[in-house]
């Protein structure tokens, strides 16, 4: 799956894009877990990504858990339908912090 | 209008039927909303029957049935791999609980539960059928 990444005020932004499926979950988590060896806090940024199901929840709760071990901050952002209604059904929009564009989702890292 | 799939027993062939699944759908006039539920809901169960259900190492498919009527879409997933009710094997997914407590098991079949109407399972003969519906559509 294709990730592109940037830093903006020095958060790092990921953006996967296309599907986060039981295919290609595992290859993003581990790319996740490799970043945050480096990096405690994350922005996710679901603009580019077209499809999420469970494997690809389970690896955004994965992280949040490993985010807070670290003692960082994860925030999502973009997130737009359909893809909304899959996190909002998951009851994930309670738990997880969610913020409307990348912009927003660094200030609240930078708080 | 109605159309079948074989697939084989790996986890690629999901988004390949994805495709396929939005192709019908768009050629039977369901509705462009109803097409991510549909396919949310056969990954989920694709997935569980692709990663649990084939364990002997024998060759296996999956057959997939979608079938649009006046009244609503029908998916029938038939398999010969080990028997797995959705509606009374599978764990209740926790739903609230903070991030050191949630879990994700369950959710595939938390999914199937919302978003269709209908949910049929029967087991028989080496043979499982799950039937799926949803209406309007």
């Amino acid at each position: 799956m294709q990730v592109n990444e940037e830093t903006i005020d020095g958060v790092l932004v990921v953006s996967p894009a296309g599907r986060l499926d039981s295919n290609t979950s595992p290859e993003f988590e581990a790319h996740l877990f490799q970043r945050m060896e480096d990096h405690p806090s994350l922005v996710i940024r679901f603009g580019d990504v077209d499809y999420i199901s469970s494997a690809g929840l389970r690896v955004m709760l994965m992280t949040a858990k490993k985010v807070k071990q670290n003692g960082g901050r994860l925030v999502l952002c973009e997130i737009g339908d359909p893809i909304r209604e899959v996190f909002e059904i998951s009851g994930f929009l309670t738990i997880l912090e969610v913020c409307d564009d990348p912009r927003g989702a660094v200030e609240r890292v930078n708080a | 209008m109605q159309r079948a799939f074989r697939i084989q027993t790996e986890l690629r062939e999901i988004p390949r039927l994805a495709e396929q699944v939005e192709a019908f759908c768009e050629e039977a006039g369901v509705s462009m909303s109803s097409v991510y539920p549909i396919n949310l809901v056969l990954d989920e169960w694709l997935t569980n029957l692709i990663t649990y259900a084939f364990d002997d190492g024998a060759e296996h498919t999956i057959e997939v049935e979608l079938r649009k009527a006046d009244d609503g879409l029908t998916i029938t997933v038939t398999d010969d791999g080990q028997a797995f009710n959705p509606l009374t094997d599978a764990p209740e997914a926790q739903l609230d609980g903070d991030i050191d407590s949630r879990q994700v098991g369950g959710l595939g079949i938390h999914f199937m539960k919302t978003l269709m109407d209908e949910i049929d399972y029967r087991s028989a003969d080496g043979v499982n059928c799950l039937t799926l519906r949803k209406q309007p559509v």
